[in-house]
C-alpha cells in the first residue's frame, strides 16, 4: 500500500539567526522534540554484537552515553523478535546493505511524532542506530589507544561513533561551532595511559540538560582532554590535539613519542602547556588544578607537580581551553621523553562520579 | 551555570536537514564527487512527493520522498531530459510522524540545488556522497548539502563552515488530513479525552491546524564563561569564529568545468525513479563483526607502568544504568 501526499511550493520560514551556539536540538512547531520517557529501551542484535567482546563494547557505549547529569538514560535488552525500522522498538544491529546505511559508517534512523492536535503534539518515538559492517571492518571496540585512529591504530572505536549515534537517538544533533561529540567523533577522545575512549563531553552534556533537565542525583564529573576544537567542516566541528607552545605562543618543533606528536623543549625552558577542561556535570565546580611531569604517559598525583592554579571555575556549557605557563625544570635528562599532563580537581574536592577522566598528557622530549 | 539563553537557530538546522550521520573522515573531495556521479547538475526542486515502502514484517512500510528536479544547467553529463524524479528514503508517514535518516538530505520545492547524481534512488541514496553531493544555492551564493556556506574549494575538497542562513533553515511538510491522523492511535486516544465528537474535532482540526508542520533547529546559546583560576595562563580561543567569504555559485561551476570526471558515465541511460514503482522494504538483515581482537598490536609496557595504571581512580558505573528518577 502506498499512501501519497503532494507537497507543492512550500515557502521555508525565516528564522532569526543566533549570535553563537552550542548544542542542537530539533524541534516540532517550535517545541523540542525528545523521548516522552527518560529510560528508552533499545535493543541489541546478537548478531552484530554476540556476547562478549562485542556487547561489551556496545553496553560501554551505552555507559558513555549515560554518563551524563539528566535524570534520562538507555537500557539494554537482546533483541528477540526481530529488527526493523519503524516498528516501534528502537534497536541497534551492524549491517552491510547500502541501502540501509546510506554510505555512512553508522548512521541513526529516527521517528519522530509531531502533529498539532489542539495543541503541538511531540515526541520521539524510535531511534535505530546501524553500523557499517562492510569490509574492510573498521570497528574495534578497545579502549586501548594504540588500537585507534588519531592515535596509533587504525581502528575506529565502537564507542566514540556509538556515542555519537546514540547522543542523535537521545534528541542531539551535529555541531560544528566547538570541542563535542557531535561533531568529528573519532577526534573527541579521553585518554591517559595505554587508554583512551570517546564520550559523551560537556556539550553534549549540556544538551541532554536542556531536554531532560537536570537530575535530582548530584552528578558531577569534571574531565580534560589533549583535543581542542580546530575547524568546522561542514554541519561537523573537527579537533586536532593540543600543544605545547613557547612563550610567546608559537608551537614548539614536534618529534614522535611512541607514535604520538611529541614537543621538543629545553631545560630551563618556560612554555605553554594546553588541554581543554570540561564540565559535564551538573553543577559549576571551583577547583584545583595541576601540572605534572611525568616519565610515562600515565598522569597520576604520584607524578611531578609543576603547577597549580587555584580557583579554576567550570560550568557546564563552553569547554575551556586553557594554556598554563610552566617552565620545564632543568634537570630532566637531554634526549630523553616525558609527559606534561594535568589533573584538574587533583586534591579530589569534589564529588566526582567520573574521576578517571581527570587527567591526561602531552609527550615532550627534552633537548 | 546561567546566562544560557536558547535560540531558534537557522545553523544546525543543517543538522537537522541531514542528521545522523557519524562525523566523515574527511571534506568532500570534488574528485571523489565527480568520480561517482553520472552527471552533475544545477537544478531547482519543481516538486516533492512523499511514499511509503512496502512493509516487512513487523516493519511497516518506510517513508520515503520522491523529489523531480527541473535542469537550470546541464554541468557535467546530462541527465536526458528536462527533469528528473530520484528518491530518498526519509519523510512523513502521512499520520503524524516524520522519519529522518541519517546523510540524507531533505527537499523542499523551490530549492535550488547543484548535484552529483549517481543514480535514482532505487538502490540507495542517489547523490554521491549522499549529503556531501548536494550543494544549495541561495542568491547565487553556495552552501553545501546541510546550508554551511562554501568559503572555497582548497586542493579539491570542500572548504565550508559558518552560519546556515535562515532562508535554508527549517523545513515544513503538509499536516496530515484529519482521517489519516486518526488512524495514529495516540491522536484517536486525544480526541476521545477531549470529548469532541468526530465531526466537531474535524471542523476544528481543519480550521485551527496549520497547514503545514514546520521542523526547525533549537541551539544552545553562550553560557557562563569558565575560568582558568589563578595561575599564569590564558584561554585559548578554540571556538569557531569563522565568517569567512561565501563563494559564488558561478565560480564553483568554474571550478567543475576543470575537473577531470572521466568516469562519469554517458546519461543517456539515466532513468529517472519510477514514481509508480514499488518501494522494497529496506533490509534489516543483521551483520556480525570481525575478529578485531586479532588485530590488536598494543605495545608492551613496563610491570610498573601497568601496576600504576593499574592503581588510577575507577569509575561505578551502576547507577548511570539504572538511574534513580
Amino acid at each position: 500500500m502506498k499512501a501519497r501526499l503532494t507537497l507543492a511550493g512550500a515557502a521555508l520560514a525565516c528564522l532569526a539567526a543566533s549570535p553563537a551556539f552550542a548544542f542542537n536540538v530539533g524541534s516540532c512547531l517550535g517545541t523540542p522534540v525528545k523521548w516522552a520517557t527518560n529510560n528508552p529501551l533499545v535493543r541489541v542484535s546478537s548478531v552484530s554484537f554476540p556476547d562478549g567482546y562485542w556487547r561489551n563494547g556496545l553496553q560501554r557505549t551505552i555507559d558513555l552515553t549515560n554518563q551524563n547529569p539528566t535524570p534520562f538514560f538507555f537500557s539494554t535488552t537482546t533483541d528477540t523478535d526481530g529488527l526493523g525500522l519503524g516498528n516501534g522498538q528502537s534497536e541497534t544491529w551492524g549491517s552491510t546493505d547500502a541501502g540501509i546505511l546510506q554510505g555512512a559508517p553508522a548512521i541513526t534512523y529516527w521517528y519522530d511524532t509531531c502533529y498539532w492536535l489542539f495543541g503541538v503534539v511531540s515526541h520521539r518515538d524510535e531511534a535505530d542506530v546501524i553500523f557499517d559492517y562492510n569490509a574492510p571492518f573498521q570497528w574495534t571496540a578497545d579502549e586501548v589507544k594504540s588500537s585507534l585512529i588519531r592515535y596509533t591504530g587504525t581502528r575506529r572505536q565502537l564507542q566514540g561513533t556509538g556515542v555519537h549515534e546514540f547522543g542523535h537517538a537521545l534528541g542531539l544533533l551535529h555541531v560544528n561551532t566547538e570541542y563535542n561529540i557531535m561533531g568529528a567523533d573519532f577526534e573527541h577522545i579521553w585518554a591517559n595511559g595505554a587508554s583512551a575512549h570517546g564520550y559523551l563531553g560537556e556539550d553534549g552534556a549540556d544538551g541532554a540538560t536542556y531536554l531532560y533537565g537536570p537530575w535530582s542525583f548530584a552528578w558531577q564529573d569534571l574531565g580534560v582532554a589533549h583535543w581542542k576544537y580546530s575547524s568546522a567542516d561542514g554541519q561537523y566541528s573537527r579537533h586536532v590535539k593540543t600543544g605545547v607552545f613557547n612563550s610567546s605562543g608559537v608551537v614548539l618543533p614536534t618529534v614522535s613519542v611512541n607514535g604520538e606528536t611529541g614537543y621538543r623543549v629545553s631545560k630551563g625552558q618556560v612554555v605553554q602547556v594546553e588541554f581543554t577542561y570540561e564540565n559535564n556535570g551538573r553543577d559549576t565546580q571551583t577547583v584545583n588544578t595541576g601540572w605534572y611531569v611525568s616519565t610515562n604517559d600515565i598522569i597520576s598525583t604520584g607524578d611531578r607537580l609543576l603547577a597549580t592554579n587555584t580557583g579554576m571555575t567550570l560550568s557546564r556549557g563552553d569547554v575551556l581551553t586553557y594554556r598554563r605557563t610552566l617552565t620545564i625544570p632543568s634537570d630532566l635528562v637531554s634526549g630523553t621523553n616525558y609527559w606534561v599532563g594535568t589533573i584538574v580537581d587533583n586534591n579530589n574536592a569534589v564529588a566526582d562520579s567520573i574521576r578517571s577522566n581527570n587527567a591526561t598528557y602531552i609527550p615532550i622530549r627534552v633537548n | 551555570m546561567s546566562n544560557r539563553g536558547l535560540h531558534l537557530s537557522a545553523l544546525a538546522v543543517a543538522c537537522l536537514l541531514t542528521a545522523g550521520v557519524s562525523a566523515p573522515a574527511a571534506a568532500s573531495d570534488l574528485n571523489e564527487l565527480a568520480a561517482a556521479s553520472r552527471f552533475v547538475v544545477h537544478s531547482r526542486v519543481n516538486k516533492v512527493e512523499y511514499v511509503l515502502s512496502e512493509a516487512a514484517g513487523k516493519q511497516p512500510g518506510v517513508p520515503h520522498t520522491l523529489v523531480t528536479f527541473d535542469v537550470v544547467k546541464p554541468l557535467q553529463g546530462s541527465a536526458g531530459a528536462s527533469s528528473f524524479t530520484l528518491r530518498f528514503v526519509g519523510g512523513p508517514d502521512g499520520r503524524g510522524r516524520f522519519m529522518r535518516a541519517s546523510n540524507v538530505p531533505v527537499f523542499q520545492s523551490g530549492d535550488e540545488d547543484i548535484l552529483f547524481v549517481r543514480d535514482n534512488g532505487a538502490n540507495g541514496c542517489p547523490l554521491a556522497g549522499c549529503v556531501d553531493g548536494r550543494f544549495r544555492v541561495l542568491n547565487g551564493m553556495l552552501y553545501d548539502g546541510t546550508g554551511v556556506p562554501v568559503q572555497r574549494v582548497e586542493s579539491n575538497r570542500i572548504v565550508a563552515s559558518g552560519q546556515v542562513p535562515a532562508e535554508l533553515g527549517s523545513f515544513r511538510f503538509p499536516r496530515p488530513s484529519f482521517d489519516d491522523l486518526l488512524k495514529n492511535a495516540e491522536a484517536r486516544e486525544a480526541l476521545s479525552r477531549q470529548g469532541l465528537s468526530v465531526a466537531e474535532a474535524r471542523q476544528r482540526y481543519e480550521a485551527q491546524a496549520p497547514a503545514m508542520i514546520e521542523m526547525s533547529m533549537i541551539s544552545g546559546g553562550p553560557s557562563a564563561a569558565d575560568r582558568g583560576g589563578h595561575g599564569q595562563g590564558h584561554e585559548a580561543n578554540a571556538r569557531s569564529s569563522a565568517t569567512g567569504q561565501t563563494m559564488s555559485a558561478d565560480s564553483f561551476v568554474a571550478q567543475l568545468s576543470g575537473l577531470a570526471m572521466a568516469r562519469v558515465e554517458s546519461a543517456a541511460a539515466f532513468q529517472s525513479v519510477d514514481a509508480e514503482a514499488r518501494i522494497a522494504a529496506p533490509s534489516s538483515q543483521p551483520a556480525g563483526p570481525a575478529k578485531a581482537r586479532a588485530e590488536r598490536a598494543a605495545p608492551a609496557r613496563a610491570a610498573a607502568d601497568i601496576a600504576e595504571e593499574r592503581a588510577l581512580p575507577k569509575d561505578d558505573l551502576s547507577i548511570t544504568r539504572n538511574k534513580p528518577q
